[in-house]
């Protein structure tokens, strides 16, 4: 694709390792920008402006300075990422990284997606991409207090881009004798997959830093109030829906690759990126609420902290080598250790800046208020208000039990291992065993909160837990209901005892469905923000509904095939066809062409077995027949007779399987349609701004 | 009233900065602690062996064996009840075997008088023969562990693995490929 | 039915109101309409109980034995309790695999052996421990309840019981009063 000696005539590699050096220079310089020219003539008393001609109006210059160094910084990034595939283009294998993971013969594509396949690559593109939320943050932010905050994150940039520069280079030589061949790509990580799983994932794991600057800005200037959680929603919902998003992809990853048909593991390292998501969840309701009450702000800004702490968490988790897992990288404690004490470092000072200023926050959040003459924290919230606030905090409590069951699920192993009391496993019985009952209270939360929206008073009001509901309704509504749904379901699945539990499920993923529908119907004013929450919580809905019906209604078949003799597996006919061998690229291929018949259609599968040379590996490449209803997944076995080419198969019959993707698109949506909501309003605002001036305290 | 409660807030930020900081240093002593990947220790370790009857690959030369409960036991056998056996899990589909091969040809000429038993694991008879005829064989006895039976009782996680058997008791042992590094640092103290 | 579902929502009397809820109402019957199709193609119930059934080629005696060594019971209930042992172990050669997923010789032994316990009649308890004392703790994906491993369960439940009171105490501390919407 590209002429390979006019890619050779420039060292790249060289060329990167500048970018990345200067990189840290304008990183720095952007932190540390104010103390020369900042308030007062900064450090030297002005005369660093009078040597480069600044004007001495110093705030405005050192803000716009600061700025613009990150955003030179954060280009000087992407030139470093630039010229990392442009080493693995052109196969330069003097460069270590090239050397392992690359190959002459991997597909241009491939060659690009390496550089996120290995430790060093991927850590290059998770401070690029926390540089990149800064240039998101730069651009569409439009608060004060904007350099500030810029400054604190070059700060977190360059400690990684330390890490990065001193212990993993991507730009490390194999000199002066350096292989002519490299050592391939990981034939699991060759996959379209890949090339869009990682870097959603980590825009995601790193976007947290944003909430995390904001967090540690406004302690700093003691600007934390009502108007600070108004900015600091988007940058909680936007990384929130890419780590979504990458999850997803990364499931959908691990079941048509790893071919074992399982869509989730409870690996280690899917534990690392569902943490940060769980805690981000709690998060974003959390701000939510905070919008109007100044007494959460203290949660707010410790799960604040904790979430920003759960993704650096995950990868320390990942590279250190203390976890072993199927997805981990090539790990050296050594790099565990700084990645420690970059979390040590950021975490804890700005735990330690909260320790110091917590006392004050409540009088900094209600200094606008007093100023307007108001007093809101004595304000009394009314009814509705007060249960909706109740539910959603508990829910957060529930949301916090599962991180903590998935977090001591990840970690017990480790702390048994390293107190000396023997090995042991956490999976998936443990897992299932605690998470459904707090799926079920979840469920049962975020139905109630739905009838709380649309909550009236009336003459058989009591008050329970705190909660003030009207007693009867509640009944009708739940109780009956609930009933009603069980019966149905239980007529339409067979009173046997193996469908207790998918019946109790269901009964709730209905009920609660009703109940989103009810509030939909019930309510008058219908702004995108509802339809947002609404979309979210239907698609949590959804992926509930597909994770219990899969479940429960999965089927599995193993059965020895030989050329053109069909067998019947259930309703179904299966058939061998044939099989054919081709060498690709970089791979040897033997597939398989199969027919199914099932009482509807017919279908021919090719699942393949592949075998990369370059690492002597044998993949199993699953053939899926996919659709919204159920998924056909069919894998090769081992050959059982060669002379007669006889193979024997697994064959997964998944149920509305898709649902778990499609309800994982939904809540990314529900989140995306959330920003949307504050672009209208602050379009609104923009043209109407004359007759509503100064509202911001009357939004719910 | 609120500033009571702030500064109970305040105490409560302290409180979770200490635990904060215990949490790193756990970690950081985690690191140290724990090797790169952890295995499970085996079990049986200072056990006696797990006695299992399995049939007995013949090399070349000698004669196909007929069906000798004696001779099907081997570590159950008398003969060695005070011996030392070397007992190597290994298989010729499995590629870290045929790297430590050399070392266990090394071993075998250092001690020839040590007794070394191979455990096969769900290999054909024929692919062991020829590929010891190809690369010499270090082994007094080879065994025919189809199902990985005998493996499974003695806790093998994957080929290779070596175990040292002193008088029917597993004294040593060790995971993956054999080094002379490995040898010298868990069986040469064993050896007379 | 619907009716009933509907009503706890729908006592306001607009116009529009009752419209969307007739689209409702119209929706749900459609459901109904279509319900069987849906099963159809979701439920399946015929499917699962006839799982050994198989038509047998030209080669029957290859075809069973391998099929037996895929080991399959033919009684439903056993062979539920054998899929549920197998998850629950762990594949001892890879990373962080069950049995049931993994294809490894070692795996397919446990598996072997699970099955012929199961024949034998053992229970689940008596196999786990067969296995534990083969391999240890690390064999099996849910640890034995002990002084230790209570800490799986003991954390989460101390999160819940910390984070349940706090709000509670929270929200009475806060001034409340009858207001009306």
């Amino acid at each position: 694709m590209i002429d390979q000696s006019v890619m050779r005539m420039i060292d790249w590699a060289y060329l990167g390792q500048y970018a990345l050096l200067l990189a840290n220079v304008f990183f720095l310089l952007a932190a540390i920008i104010p103390l020369l020219i900042g308030k007062a003539g900064g450090l030297f008393q002005g005369k660093v402006q009078s040597a480069f001609n600044l004007s001495t109006k110093s705030q405005d210059d050192s803000d716009r300075w600061v700025l613009w160094s990150f955003v030179v910084g954060f280009l000087h990034l992407a030139v470093a990422m630039l010229l990392l595939i442009i080493c693995l283009l052109s196969d330069d294998f003097t460069v270590r990284y090239v050397v392992e993971n690359s190959n002459t013969a991997l597909p241009w594509y491939y060659k690009i997606s390496s550089a996120w396949a290995g430790h060093e690559g991927s850590l290059l593109l998770w401070v690029l991409l926390m540089a990149f939320w800064g240039i998101l943050y730069i651009v569409f932010s439009k608060g004060e207090g904007k350099a500030s905050s810029i400054r604190w994150l070059s700060l977190v940039v360059i400690g990684f881009l330390l890490f990065l520069l001193l212990t993993s280079s991507p730009f490390e030589r194999v000199l002066p004798q350096f292989p002519a061949q490299g050592r391939d790509l990981n034939p699991l990580l060759q996959d379209v997959g890949l090339i869009v799983h990682p870097p959603m994932l980590y825009l995601g794991y790193v976007g947290f830093v944003i909430p995390f600057v904001l967090a540690v800005s406004g302690l700093w200037t003691r600007s934390i109030d009502r108007h600070w959680v108004r900015q600091l929603i988007p940058w909680i919902a936007l990384p929130l829906g890419c780590l979504t998003m990458g999850i997803a992809l990364g499931s959908r990853w691990a079941y048509y690759e790893l071919g074992w048909g399982g869509w989730w593991f409870w690996d280690p390292v899917e534990n690392a990126a569902l943490m940060p998501w769980l805690s981000g969840i709690a998060l974003f309701h959390c701000a939510l609420m905070a919008k109007s009450k100044e007494r959460l702000l203290h949660w707010l800004l410790i799960l604040v902290f904790l979430t920003f702490l759960l993704s650096l968490m995950g990868t320390f988790l990942v590279r250190s080598g203390l976890l072993s897992s199927v997805h981990s990288f090539a790990q050296s404690p050594s790099r565990g250790m700084v990645i420690l004490t970059l979390i040590a470092v950021f975490v804890g000072g700005a735990l330690w800046l909260y320790a110091r200023r917590a006392d004050e926050i409540y009088r900094w959040s209600t200094r606008s208020l007093q100023a307007a003459g108001r007093d809101h924290a004595a304000k009394n919230l009314k009814a509705r208000e007060n249960n909706r606030l109740l539910l959603v905090l508990l829910a957060n409590v529930l949301w916090m039990t599962l991180l903590a069951v998935v977090m001591i699920g990840t970690l017990f192993p480790l702390i048994a291992a390293a107190a000396n009391w023997g090995n042991y496993s956490v999976g998936e019985p443990y897992y299932h065993q605690l998470l459904l009952p707090i799926a079920i209270a979840l469920l049962l939360l975020m139905g109630f909160a739905s009838i709380n929206s649309v909550w009236q008073r009336s003459s058989t009001t009591k008050r329970v837990f705190g909660l003030q509901i009207d007693v009867y309704r509640y009944a009708r509504l739940t109780g009956v209901l609930m009933v009603i749904i069980s019966l149905s379901l239980a007529f339409w699945l067979g009173f046997e005892s193996d469908s207790v539990r998918l019946v109790l499920t269901l009964t709730l993923i209905i009920w609660c469905a009703l109940q989103l529908l009810g509030a939909w119907l019930k309510n008058t004013r219908i702004t995108i923000k509802f339809m947002a929450m609404q979309v979210a919580h239907l698609g949590f809905l959804v992926l509930a509904l597909g994770i219990v019906w899969v479940s429960h209604r999965e089927l599995e078949y193993e059965a020895v095939l030989y050329p053109n003799q069909p067998i019947e597996l259930a309703d179904m006919r299966l058939e061998l066809l044939g099989s054919s061998q081709q060498a690709q690229a970089n791979y040897i291929s033997l597939q398989a062409t199969l027919q199914i018949d099932t009482p509807s259609e017919q279908l021919i599968l090719t699942p393949e077995k592949r075998w990369y040379p370059a690492r002597d590996t044998v993949m199993s490449e699953a053939a899926i027949h996919a659709s919204l209803w159920r998924d056909i997944y069919l894998v090769l076995g081992e050959p059982v007779d060669e002379q007669a080419g006889a193979w024997s198969v697994k064959l997964f019959y998944k149920p509305l399987i898709a649902l778990i993707w499609i309800g994982a698109g939904l809540m990314t949506l529900g989140l995306v349609m959330s920003l949307l909501s504050r672009v209208m309003e602050r379009l609104k605002r923009r043209f109407i701004a004359d007759r509503y001036t100064n509202n911001l305290d009357e939004w719910p | 009233m609120h500033h009571v409660d702030s500064r109970i807030e305040g105490y409560a930020a302290w409180w979770l900065l200490s635990v904060f900081a215990l949490l790193i240093i756990a970690f950081a002593v985690a690191l140290v602690l724990v090797p790169n990947q952890p295995k499970p220790l085996n079990k049986h370790l200072g056990q006696s062996v797990p006695t299992l009857a399995l049939p007995v690959i013949a090399l070349e030369g000698e004669p196909p064996m007929a069906i000798d409960p004696t001779r099907h036991s081997l570590l159950s056998l008398p003969r060695h009840a005070n011996d030392l056996v070397l007992l190597h899990v290994w298989a010729t589909w499995c590629s870290l075997c045929r790297h430590e091969h050399s070392t266990w040809l090394e071993i075998k000429a250092q001690y020839p008088g040590l007794f070394i038993a191979g455990l096969v694991l769900s290999d054909t008879p024929s692919a062991v023969r020829d590929y010891l005829q190809h690369h010499a064989s270090p082994y007094d006895e080879l065994l025919d562990d189809q199902r990985a039976e005998l493996a499974q009782a003695l806790g093998v996680l994957a080929t290779p693995e070596t175990f040292l058997i002193k008088g029917r008791t597993i004294v040593a042992h060790h995971y993956g490929g054999l080094t002379q590094e490995a040898w010298q640092r868990k069986f040469l103290e064993f050896m007379p | 039915m619907t009716e009933l579902i509907l009503s706890g929502h729908l006592d306001g009397r607009d116009a529009i109101v009752r419209v969307v809820r007739r689209m409702a109402l119209l929706l749900m019957l459609l459901l109904c309409v279509f319900l069987p199709q849906i099963r159809a193609e979701v439920g399946d119930q015929s499917f699962s109980s006839s799982l050994v059934t198989q038509e047998q080629g030209s080669r029957p005696e290859a075809v069973t034995e391998q099929r037996r060594d895929n080991d399959y019971f033919t009684n439903p209930d056993v062979q539920a309790r054998y899929v549920a042992l197998l998850k629950q172990l762990r594949c001892p050669t890879c990373d962080n695999q069950s049995v049931f997923d993994s294809q490894a010789v070692m795996s397919k032994s446990i598996k072997r052996t699970v099955f012929i316990e199961l024949q034998k009649g053992r229970s689940n308890e008596q196999i786990i421990d067969l296995m534990t004392q083969h391999y240890g703790e690390f064999i099996h994906y849910q640890p034995e309840l002990s002084m230790l491993t209570s800490l799986l369960w003991v954390f989460p439940m101390l999160v819940l019981i910390f984070g349940v009171a706090m709000v509670l105490r929270w929200n009475k501390k806060r001034p409340q009063q009858e207001s009306h919407d």
